[in-house]
């Protein structure tokens, strides 16, 4: 029964749960359910945090099933209703500043121990100053340059023109250019 | 060239567009510049780390999570069958059976009464239906003057604003346009 689900499109699974089929639904969620979570763990900062979103976040998508429509693809209309949530969620939580240290990214570790360590620095510098972008400029450089979007799923997204998500995309790669600069100059980081 | 143009080429190369003839031109500046090399080099770093950072593995239990919170909520199947009220249906399509076929006898009441008393068998159920007929007819015609009386004034009154109601129907069709739209994109809570 699993197999015929990982045959099916997203449309069709979609349809298949409009008719009663529940547990269509769970395969979606195998689907988007990295993708889901990586965009609110970039967003929040916190793994527990993260984990209630993401669940609300599917549970958002499932009541809303009905109201997808085939225009856009089901993991554009997946990012949206996930960062309006995020965004929604922050906004009643008035949480500004939430530590990265927490974050446990896997590194791929063949180099020496330093060699390990300045990557791992590298890394959390970089998460550093994306955290630290508004969400207009980290939404759209996250989509783009770690989900590997393009321009124009980025508008569908976020429901706005091309030319202000590349404007806020070229935007935001000069705050973060700059932000590093200013850290290169004011502790010496390791990042080049 | 000035430091501003290597801002657009610096751009294309993180979108991977730029051309050999831009690159070729950039190289020759940042040979030549050490702040667009170090710009060139910070913007490269940015670009080698998000491609490195992997997609972050969510927990394995949300699917059975999300699934049990769902098996508690009334299903969406159920809900999208609701908007579909079967009886509801059923009445409007008598009503609208019955009515067509009222109009179509009332339209042939004249050739059905002569066709009737035509026959032996069904002359006593015309005798009877004609004055039915009759008082239908002059019904019909009465309201018919009454209507045109009361569609003249109102083709009057419309005539006088025509330009305001024309403005208020577009502001509407414009409402409307605006309310589907938000309507569609409306996630529900």
């Amino acid at each position: 029964m699993i197999t015929s689900f990982k045959d099916k499109s997203d449309y069709e699974l979609i349809q298949m749960c409009l008719k009663g089929n529940d547990d269509c639904f769970s395969e979606l969620i195998t689907r988007y359910k990295n993708l889901v979570y990586s965009i609110i763990l970039r967003m929040v900062n916190d793994k527990e945090e993260a984990n209630d979103l993401a669940q609300e976040v599917f549970i958002k998508i499932y009541k809303n099933l009905s109201k997808y429509y085939p225009e856009y693809k089901f993991s554009t209309w997946t990012i949206r209703i996930t960062t309006n949530h995020v965004i929604d969620y922050r906004r009643k939580k008035k949480q500004e500043t939430i530590s990265y240290d927490e974050i446990d990214y896997e590194m791929a570790s063949e180099g020496s121990p330093e060699t390990e360590y300045l990557e791992k620095e590298k890394t959390k510098m970089l998460n550093d100053v994306v955290n630290e972008l508004p969400d207009m400029y980290k939404i759209p450089i996250v989509l783009y340059h770690q989900q590997g979007l393009s321009y124009q799923e980025i508008a569908d997204v976020i429901e706005e023109p091309l030319s202000k998500v590349k404007n806020r995309i070229f935007r935001g790669r000069k705050m973060l250019k700059d932000a590093i600069l200013n850290m290169k100059e004011g502790e010496s980081y390791g990042l080049l | 060239m000035d430091c501003s143009k290597i801002d657009d080429y610096l751009m294309k190369y993180m979108d991977n567009t730029l051309t050999k003839e831009e690159a070729k031109k950039m190289n020759l500046h940042l040979s030549a510049c050490e702040k667009c090399k170090q710009d060139f080099m910070i913007y490269d770093e940015i670009i080698k780390e998000f491609s490195e950072t992997e997609l972050i593995e969510a927990p394995e239990d949300l699917e059975i999570k999300v699934m049990a919170q769902i098996a508690a909520l009334e299903p969406v199947h159920v809900k999208v069958n609701k908007t579909v009220d079967y009886l509801m249906a059923g009445i409007i399509a008598f009503f609208a059976v019955a009515a067509g076929s009222a109009i179509i006898l009332f339209i042939n009441r004249e050739s059905i009464l002569n066709l009737l008393s035509n026959s032996p068998t069904f002359s006593a159920y015309a005798d009877m239906l004609s004055p039915v007929s009759e008082f239908v007819s002059n019904f019909t015609q009465n309201a018919s003057m009454i209507l045109t009386t009361k569609l003249s004034s109102v083709i009057t009154l419309m005539d006088s604003y025509k330009y305001v109601i024309l403005l208020v129907s577009l502001a509407l069709f414009g409402v409307q346009i605006f309310l589907y739209k938000k309507d569609k994109d409306k996630v529900e809570e």
